[in-house]
């Protein structure tokens, strides 16, 4: 099982989650270049410009850890990737879990994707506000210690913490994506996993990724908000579990 | 003796009630189930809504900031600190504010969340300001790039014209991260119909006024090379325009008259002040041409002599600025020995091979950051025939 976190924090997303798992599977997890402990100098604009560039990456991480038959789990933009990649190289999925996705999270005629163009801007507003907190003193702790992680940890929210030039630019790839048009393409069995009250993922968009991929099932948590993984973890085994 | 009973519980409701600050206690989805007068007096919570989310009286961007951020930092340090939004307010406006939060018993599904909110308006536009100031001094800084780069293109041939009989190669290195426009440059130009000039030089100095004095050098050297063909004439022109020039930059310089003969071609060469070319012959052999003469804007009158070299087939001609050979990594310089080794390895390569290799050598041996420009011009003969 190969766990992506989406776009805000890291790995940890998944802390409650992985343990059920553990025991019958193969797990791998890791932090999206950009994010976490990853090196950020492997950050390059051009590449992380759609989310085709970490795609790439969900299958050179497939490659290099030679894995087959793969269960991926993907929250929130990254259920996209991993339908990218299984889009590109449909024989190394087994399955796909997305738990909150959404391909076009801007609306778009009769497309409901629950934003305006205006609102992104606001968001990307709040992350600026927000990266004050980012100072130059901080920033060579977090960044020239990538194998030191205990380093970020003694810093004060440094979970979640990015650079704030490649959050801006992260959040600009993700809330601008468009990736319904890739959805058809997908023959490999999904689950689409959508929450309650998600402001991110309304449920109009879950159902529509449930409409527009070939083979998949749609299961409706109780959990609110957008990250049944940390909310409600016990639920999310459940539901992963039952698809499985 | 008799106390009477102090007022405590009625004191600490107001100070609830009345904290100069907003007081909230929330679900994990944002359902307020708490909130002080001072809160709900600031968004118009009257009590006589139903509920109020607290997602609703935040802006869309603090909304998503809250879920992909703010939401998964609590769950995971139990706390947030100083976290901005923008609260819609009762009249509309918008009220910047900080807050602080902390979740009580994170692995319950019904956890609450303590919220304190303070109004920062002003610290906020502050914080805006700086922001702003930060983000103009990067543009400025970006114009500025790009205006040296532009610049700096304009002291250079945009494209190196094609010599019969000659392979021709130049390779530019600005220093430092190319913000500023510095003094080297190299150019080539038709004086006859089989003749011409190639000039290498390098103004002192750096910024804009150095750039100037580098084209007024440049140009002097065309028009001077077109009324004379006495190279040691050609410089001491730009010597007089130097010196005239209010400027006390002094610049130093190398030319190269090339014309045919019949086994290739002879350059003559002279130098003021500036590293003497190398002549790298096709069997690899490395050797100094001319000799130094004085640099250029410093005397009244500079006396340089000229040199004659033959080239035959396979041989380069390579002119090249001091960043070159002066390239430091801490006290070690690239220096004469490392250039004429890397000459007699590049050989055999092009006249723009030749060219690269020498100019990426200088950078690379300051670690990809050269605290001066590094020009290197370079003619090879071709094939006669």
């Amino acid at each position: 099982m190969l766990f992506a976190h989406g776009y805000g924090c890291d790995q940890n997303m998944w802390r409650h989650v992985v343990p059920a798992f553990e025991s019958e599977y193969r797990v791998v997890l890791f932090d999206h270049v950009g994010a976490g402990g990853s090196d950020l100098t492997a950050y390059h604009r051009s590449k992380y410009g759609s989310l085709d560039g970490y795609a790439e990456d969900i299958l050179e991480i497939c490659d290099a850890l030679d894995l087959d038959n793969v269960v991926f789990v993907g929250h929130s933009v990254a259920a996209m990737m991993g339908v990218l990649a299984a889009r590109r190289d449909p024989a190394r999925f087994d399955k796909l879990v997305l738990v909150g996705p959404s391909p076009r999270y801007i609306d778009d005629g009769d497309y409901r994707g629950g934003f305006s163009a205006e609102q992104i801007e606001d968001l990307l507003r709040s992350l600026e506000s927000n990266f004050l907190g980012w100072s130059a003193q901080m920033a060579p702790l977090i960044m020239g210690n990538p194998d030191r992680p205990e380093l970020g940890e003694e810093l004060t929210n440094s979970f979640c913490q990015t650079d704030p030039d490649i959050a801006a630019h992260f959040a600009g790839v993700t809330f601008l994506s468009d990736n319904r048009a890739d959805l058809a393409d997908v023959d490999t069995p999904v689950l689409v996993l959508q929450c309650s009250a998600d402001v991110i993922a309304p449920d109009e968009v879950g159902a529509f990724v449930h409409a527009s991929l070939p083979n998949s099932t749609f299961h409706k948590l109780d959990a609110v908000g957008h990250c049944p993984n940390l909310s409600a973890p016990e639920e999310t085994i459940a539901a992963i579990r039952s698809f499985l | 003796m008799i106390d009477s009973p102090a007022p405590e519980p009625v004191v600490q409701a107001n100070s609830y009630d009345r904290a100069p600050c907003g007081l909230i206690t929330m679900t994990r989805s944002g359902e307020i189930v708490r909130a002080n007068q001072t809160f709900r007096r600031w968004i118009g919570m009257d009590g006589t809504q139903p509920s109020v989310r607290f997602f609703d009286v935040l802006g869309v961007g603090d909304r998503i900031f809250w879920q992909t951020h703010v939401g998964p930092l609590l769950d995971l340090q139990g706390e947030v600190h100083e976290i901005a939004v923008e609260l819609s307010s009762v009249d509309g406006s918008p009220l910047p504010s900080l807050i602080n939060a902390r979740i009580l018993e994170p692995s319950q599904p019904g956890a609450l969340i303590d919220v304190v909110l303070f109004p920062a308006k002003d610290r906020r536009s502050y914080e805006q300001e700086l922001l702003w100031a930060r983000q103009r001094a990067e543009l400025s800084e970006e114009q500025a790039r790009v205006l040296a780069t532009t610049l700096q293109r304009s002291l250079l041939p945009p494209s190196l014209p094609t010599v019969p009989g000659l392979d021709l190669g130049a390779a530019y290195r600005p220093a430092g991260e190319g913000a500023e426009v510095g003094g080297d440059f190299y150019d080539i130009f038709q004086l006859t119909t089989d003749e011409w000039l190639i000039a290498v030089g390098d103004v002192c100095g750096k910024g804009p006024e150095a750039a100037a004095l580098t084209a007024l050098a440049r140009y002097t050297i065309r028009g001077a090379a077109m009324e004379t063909d006495d190279l040691a004439e050609v410089f001491n022109a730009v010597n007089t325009t130097l010196l005239h020039d209010r400027s006390d930059r002094t610049c130093t310089a190398v030319v190269g008259r090339v014309s045919p003969t019949s086994a290739g071609h002879e350059v003559r060469v002279c130098t003021a002040g500036h590293p003497l070319p190398r002549l790298v012959a096709a069997t690899g052999d490395v050797v100094r041409v001319g000799s130094s003469g004085m640099l250029l804007g410093a005397y009244e009158r500079a006396e340089q002599e000229e040199d004659r070299v033959h080239l035959e087939e396979g041989d380069a001609l390579v002119f090249f600025t001091d960043g070159v050979t002066e390239a430091r990594r801490g006290h070690d310089f690239f220096g004469e020995e490392r250039l004429h080794t890397l000459l007699e390895s590049a050989a055999k390569l092009s006249a723009s091979g030749i060219a690269r290799v020498v100019a990426d050598a200088a950078v690379a041996f300051q670690d990809g950051n050269p605290r001066d420009d590094v020009a290197v011009f370079v003619v090879r003969q071709l094939p006669v025939g």
